[in-house]
């Protein structure tokens, strides 16, 4: 380091930053309302990030569309979400870093080396298998060396996205470079899925300070953190009570549409989706999808791209059976809707349930 | 009717104070529940000097719930904006020691609201190293001043 004087803990950061005490303490608040956890908790998150080494941290962008970090680096607080950037040490970004080529290739092995068994790992995007790994390859080594090298020193993962959480867009069908989600290749580490195509900025930076403060959340069967994921979207929807009544949007442009019915027919993924969209909401707090009409793609989801045939085609009942994990209203209405839909989308229906029996039969191959 | 916008979305909200003109009805289990919490924690800090806060937000409280308890613990006499990277409120209720604490981004959107049931809420009072780097910046600031003096 060519610096005089190395900023050590988060505390002399925010010091030199002239980030105020009490502009901390909110953020800390706000942290810990934010992942539901007990208000007392919000002082222990003060005094354990102000006292702790900012963590360093290697991103590493593997088949992806950089939309995680624009989610992360162009939220519209920045003054709270980008308060994250004092409290870790970004050593290794290939998109940020000023450094390229060699000098980048460089900085990743000395991070890795000076921080050996205590550095953060954040992963976005998915590892191609197919032909040895050759689809993706940087400073010609491939995207599943890069990882399995990188993973060996790390304290643990944290994959930003559905690509690296479970393979997203790579992986969808037919998936010609064998794309795989991280934990398939790294077995042996703590790993924290973050998903969503793009994740919510909010819920990025508060399972990084979770996990700096308190260590790796509670999580999920997917490995996501149960603050955010422990809902599905249909469990919050406001429009929930038009499923209860069963007033459905039929069309974009019917009365439904316009009366704000609700967009189970028109495909809306929201029962099967686990993720904060309907509390947290995007743009500063403005909106989600189904606030602007459209349904939920359920981007959180493994598989989401194919899971159910098209994003416009309703959750047929038996899918939604299926899911392990939902609740028992979900269920219940959402058969309730398919009734009537049943005449209209017959058709659709057998085609959804042979893919997903296709998809099963794959599965338990 | 065609709703143009969100709030012509005719979501029914039951028991609404406001609509009744009643604010002396039914009160709610859950809004008994709490106020006994909080009249246990208030028993804490009178005793043994104890604070303790509620996130208002982990409740599953309708508007409707959220304007009872506002109304069942009254406005105090104090009420404090901070300009804390976007505007924070704290107001003392009508029961001394009890506080409704809202914080806001700097685009106005809700980031918390607690109970906090304490003598001062923590993120108003003036943290000691800040107060010890308040003197160092105004003894350099004052040293500027004193045109080729030195002060110390």
């Amino acid at each position: 380091m060519t610096t005089a004087k190395r900023l050590e803990t988060i505390e002399d950061v925010l010091t030199a930053n002239g980030v105020s005490r009490r502009t901390f303490l909110k953020f800390c608040i706000s942290t810990a309302s934010f992942m539901a956890l007990a208000p007392s908790m919000s002082t222990v998150i003060a005094k354990e990030l102000l006292k702790a080494r900012r963590p360093s941290v290697i991103y590493l962008s593997f088949q992806e569309c950089t939309g995680c970090l624009e989610s992360l680096t162009r939220s519209y607080t920045p003054s709270v979400e980008n308060m994250i950037f004092n409290m870790v040490s970004l050593d290794y970004d290939d998109t940020l870093m000023a450094a390229a080529g060699k000098q980048s290739e460089e900085a990743l092995d000395t991070v890795i080396k000076e921080n050996y068994g205590h550095y953060m790992m954040v992963v976005d995007g998915a590892v191609p298998l197919g032909n040895g790994g050759v689809y993706n390859t940087q400073g010609g080594k491939s995207a599943v060396q890069i990882l399995t090298d990188s993973a060996k020193g790390a304290a643990a993962i944290v994959c930003v996205g559905t690509c690296s959480s479970f393979g997203g867009i790579p992986l969808a069908h037919p998936n010609p470079t064998g794309a795989v989600p991280v934990s398939d290749i790294i077995t042996d580490k703590p790993i924290i899925n973050v998903s969503g195509c793009p994740p919510i900025p909010a819920v990025i930076t508060s399972t990084l300070v979770h996990y700096v403060t308190l260590g790796v959340p509670a999580l999920d069967a997917h490995h996501r953190p149960l603050a955010f994921f422990g809902n599905t979207i249909h469990d919050r929807c406001y429009r929930r009570p038009f499923f209860d009544e069963g007033k459905f949007a039929k069309t974009f442009d019917d009365e439904g549409a316009r009366n704000g019915w609700c967009l189970y027919e028109l495909g809306c993924k929201g029962p099967t989706t686990y993720n904060a969209c309907a509390t947290t909401k995007w743009n500063e707090g403005t909106s989600f999808p189904i606030e602007s009409g459209h349904p939920c793609l359920g981007c959180s989801e493994p598989n989401f791209w194919d899971r159910n045939g098209s994003f416009y085609a309703p959750l047929a009942a038996g899918l939604i059976s299926s899911v392990a994990p939902i609740g028992e209203a979900a269920g219940a209405g959402a058969a309730a809707g398919v009734g009537t839909a049943a005449l209209s989308r017959l058709r659709n229906r057998a085609k959804v349930r042979q893919r997903a029996t296709e998809k099963q039969t794959s599965k338990e191959e | 009717m065609i709703a143009r916008r969100l709030s012509d979305i005719p979501v029914k909200v039951e028991g609404d104070a406001s609509k009744t003109g009643s604010t002396t009805g039914t009160v709610g289990g859950g809004l008994i529940a709490i106020l006994r919490e909080i009249t246990e924690m208030l028993e804490r800090l009178a005793r043994y000097d104890e604070s303790a806060a509620i996130d208002l937000r982990s409740l599953p409280f309708s508007p409707s719930d959220y304007q009872s308890l506002r109304e069942s613990l009254g406005t105090g006499e104090v009420e404090i904006t901070l300009n804390v990277d976007g505007i924070s409120r704290v107001r003392e209720t009508g029961f001394a020691g009890v506080w409704w604490v809202e914080h806001r981004s700097p685009d106005d959107e809700l980031l918390a609201v607690l109970l906090e049931i304490t003598n001062i809420p923590e993120i108003v009072v003036t943290n000691r190293d800040e107060v010890a780097r308040s003197a160092n910046r105004l003894r350099d600031r004052l040293s500027i001043h004193t045109a080729g003096g030195n002060i110390q």
